[in-house]
């Protein structure tokens, strides 16, 4: 009964057809990168360890086969065999180099021991390497290097009379290497002293995108998405797709196309690069593009040619933060007040770069906010309420949109989880206790940022005073402090001492006058100093008129 | 001829009006933040040191000169507040006129607009009985406000000045603005006084180095008298640096002024002891247009 194991770095579990013990082949890569943007190199399709099952001692060979649908020339490839732990640097072969050999697609090379037929196990050989001696239980190692990379083959002291197949199968970082548990199509399956035949590599497979990840180092504001930590690349990102050979039907070559949703409407409208995807049979490979710290949206990762439908496309976001935040919610509104929540755009926040979002696929909490929500400049704020007549009733005009999207969904006063999305993506989410009475759960105030501004060091009840409005505010400081809230004209005149505390909660209200008397209406300033020095700010405005 | 008439009238206008300002408190957007104020925190606006603005003594005057100006600042950082200021002038020997706008809004919620006119007076003049030179003027503002769905509302304020030059090199003013000129109408404008001093060390038309103290009191609408104090120092006419103070609240400003052939730049950079810092701009024009005896 064949173990189903799984192999770091390989989708799913690989059934051996031999037992593991026996089957550790064990062949580590002692690796330079993978090359960016290569085809694929020579594989070791075939490796005769110990041929003395065939009766002959002399019957060494390794077959190097070519996985790409284009010729491969092996003018630069060298083969060396060595003692195991050396990789080859005191090696005590001289090396085989394989000047003027041109593999044709698909096909393979055979070296051997012995070239005589009769004394090989009747092996016909593309050329003799008297060097080659991996003969009877000795472990060895085989170095192929060439111009695309270097790969070292640990040949153990394995059953003799076997030889192993496919031994090719590149992992996340040429550090996984494993035997592939498939066979080549139409070749010899491990017979000991038999030759593959011509047509042993597979000439069909399936690519589908395993994963990508998007990295940048810059200072204090690296960022990393997906499960990836990525190499760091100096200040600029880079973006990483593994691209996986399903070993199933579909075209062998293919393009990977990377486009990019900025505003996050969940259509692609900027190509960032196609790059030609070559993976060598049966393995994986990631292609890293290099993208800037001007990349910010979604990234669309899609195959071309690939006749797949369920995993050549990948989708990843890529942003320092939110670029949409729930900033304020209330959700057990006073009497006669709605519902409400307030969202922001916060693109330029975080070292993101500012942008418009379009907010015709966002979500709040599952419901759609459709067309009529338009776009959201950078720090702009829109508030999503049951009932806009009755918001502007209670708030007065704010700086916010206010947007009433059909089929809103009463929010929970026994607590519940704010989601909003965009494009299907779920950017924020909020947890709020259970909340009674005129209590909100919010820690601002509509058209306000008492979130994005550093804490909860105060939340407002709107933007406007005056008479029959009162403008409430409430303080938290953190232990061992004090604050004093101030309001003043444009001058810079202190009109209006509001009020003072210590550490704690504390609420005040500001009916529109001041010190002196009625303020008359204009723009004034709210200012919270805080005993550390900083301060919030906010313009408000005294109204007169109901 | 000297339009004595209209400046019998104006006075009298302005004596009505100031009396009603005893008696009534008023908003209007009337920062001293026009060209040179910027630097000075409003040190200055009592003996006219800009030739017109929003918030200052209306007695300036250039003598047969003419000029424009524009400012704009964002009063300490706020987002989405900003103030933009422009105005022209027109200045013969002995009486000149000035027009003014100015706009303030917060984002989404507010808008102001004021259109100010003001005229002035020369009455002393050299070799004259009277001792030095007196200025008087008056101006006229007419404010709309604005509220994004709640319509809009107009109102008038008018204010008077006056900034007497008993030598060369010292000036003293005062004026009233902000008053209320109709009649039985809702008021709409905070009352401004502000009355003060300027000395220099030379004449200010001279080439060599300038300075020159300036040193107000400014009250607006119920809030405590302020002290504003600037001094500049001009090393040479093109250039003039102006370091200025005002309490309470504690505030100072740091400016600089550039100019060339007419045409001056002006930067500034105040501080708010709780607000923080606000960056303000302008530019002015100014070119002489005749050729008079009046000094």
């Amino acid at each position: 009964m064949p173990k189903a194991r799984t192999i770091p770095g390989f989708p799913f579990p690989i059934p051996f057809t031999i037992p593991f013990p026996t089957c550790a082949f064990l062949i580590a890569i002692a690796a330079t990168p993978f090359p960016v943007h290569a085809g694929p190199g020579p594989i070791l399709s075939e490796v005769m360890a110990d041929p003395a099952a065939v009766s002959d001692a002399q019957g060494e060979f390794i077959e190097i086969g070519n996985p790409s649908p284009d010729s491969l020339r092996l003018d630069t490839l060298r083969i060396e065999s060595a003692a195991p732990g050396t990789s080859g640097a005191s090696s005590g072969s001289q090396g085989l180099t394989l000047a003027g050999v041109k593999l044709g697609p698909r096909g393979c090379f055979l070296v051997c021991r012995d070239s005589l037929a009769a004394e090989n196990g009747g092996m016909a050989c593309d050329r003799r390497w008297p060097a080659l001696s991996l003969a009877n239980g000795r472990a060895v190692e085989l170095v192929l290097s060439w111009s695309g990379g270097r790969a070292v083959f640990a040949v153990p002291a394995s059953r003799p009379g076997v030889s192993w197949e496919n031994t090719w199968n590149v992992a996340a970082d040429f550090r996984g290497f494993e035997p592939s548990a498939s066979s080549w199509q139409g070749g010899d399956s491990a017979t000991p002293g038999s030759r593959n035949s011509r047509s042993i590599l597979k000439p069909e497979r399936n690519l589908g995108i395993v994963e990508v990840t998007w990295s940048r180092s810059a200072g204090t504001g690296a960022d990393a998405h997906s499960t990836a930590s990525g190499t760091r690349v100096g200040s600029e990102g880079f973006l990483e797709a593994r691209i996986a050979d399903r070993g199933t039907a579909g075209p062998v070559t293919t393009f990977l196309s990377l486009r990019l949703d900025a505003d996050w409407d969940g259509k692609a409208e900027t190509l960032l690069d196609s790059v030609p995807v070559a993976v060598p049979v049966g393995g994986e490979a990631r292609i890293r593009i290099g993208a800037g710290s001007g990349v910010r949206g979604i990234v669309h990762a899609e195959l071309g040619r690939d006749e797949n439908p369920s995993d050549n496309r990948f989708i990843l976001p890529v942003e320092p933060g939110r670029p949409l935040e729930i900033t304020e919610w209330r959700p057990a509104p006073a009497p006669g007040e709605p519902e409400w929540a307030e969202i922001r755009n916060r693109t330029a926040d975080s070292g993101g770069i500012a942008r418009r979002l379009d907010l015709g696929y966002a979500a709040f909490n599952g419901l759609p906010l459709g067309s009529k929500a338009g776009t959201l400049e950078p720090g702009e704020f829109l508030v999503v309420t049951e009932s806009a007549e009755r918001f502007r009733s209670r708030f007065g005009p704010i700086k916010a949109r206010v947007l009433q999207p059909s089929g809103w969904r009463p929010l929970r006063n026994t607590g519940d989880t704010l989601v909003l999305s965009l494009a299907g993506i779920a950017v924020d989410s909020v947890i709020y206790p259970a909340v009674t009475g005129a209590e909100t759960a919010s820690p601002g105030t509509p058209g306000f940022s008492a979130r994005a501004e550093g804490g909860d060091a105060w939340k407002l009840s709107g933007k406007v005073a005056g008479p029959g409005r009162t403008l409430d505010v409430e303080v938290v400081t953190a232990s061992g402090g004090s604050y004093a809230l101030r309001i003043f004209d444009l001058e810079g005149n202190l009109v209006k001492m509001l009020g003072t505390g210590g550490a704690g909660r504390r609420a005040h209200s500001w009916d529109g006058n001041g010190d002196g008397g009625r303020l008359n209406p204009g723009p004034y300033i709210l200012c919270l100093s805080r005993s550390d020095g900083s301060a919030f700010r906010a313009a408000v405005i005294v109204m007169d008129t109901p | 001829m000297i339009p004595w008439v209209i400046f019998r009238r104006s006075l009298m206008i302005a004596l009505a009006a100031f009396h009603l300002a005893l008696a009534t408190a008023f908003a209007g957007n009337q920062a001293l933040v026009t060209g040179f104020y910027a630097g000075s925190l409003g040190a200055g606006g009592a003996t006219a040191a800009e030739r017109s603005g929003f918030g200052q003594n209306p007695a300036a005057l250039r003598p047969d000169r003419i000029g424009a100006h524009a400012d704009f600042h964002q009063p300490f950082g706020m987002d989405g507040l900003q103030v933009s200021e422009a105005g022209i002038s027109g200045d013969a020997g002995f009486f000149g006129a000035a027009f003014d706008w100015r706009e303030t809004g917060v984002e989404g919620l507010y808008g102001e607009q004021g259109l100010q006119a003001s005229q002035t007076l020369r009455l002393g003049r050299a070799g004259s009985a009277f001792p030095g030179i007196l200025d008087l003027g008056a101006s006229w503002i007419r404010w709309q406000s604005f509220w994004p769905g709640g319509g809009r509302e107009i109102a008038w304020s008018h204010g008077c000045g006056a900034v007497w030059w008993p030598i060369r090199r010292f000036k003293a003013g005062a004026f009233a603005a902000g008053l209320p000129l109709e009649a039985g109408a809702r008021e709409r404008t905070d009352r401004v006084l502000q009355w003060g001093f300027e000395a220099d060390s030379r004449d200010p038309d001279g080439d060599d180095f300038l300075q020159v103290l300036r040193l107000d009191f400014r009250k607006t609408a119920d809030t405590p008298w302020r002290i504003l104090a600037s001094l500049s120092l001009r090393p040479h006419p093109s250039v003039e640096f102006t370091a200025g103070m005002a309490n309470p609240p504690f505030q100072g400003s740091l400016g600089v002024r550039l100019a060339w052939h007419g045409a001056e730049w002006r930067q500034a950079l105040r501080y708010h002891r709780y607000l923080g810092r606000t960056w303000l701009s302008g530019l002015v024009y100014s070119h002489p247009w005749r050729t008079s005896g009046a000094r």
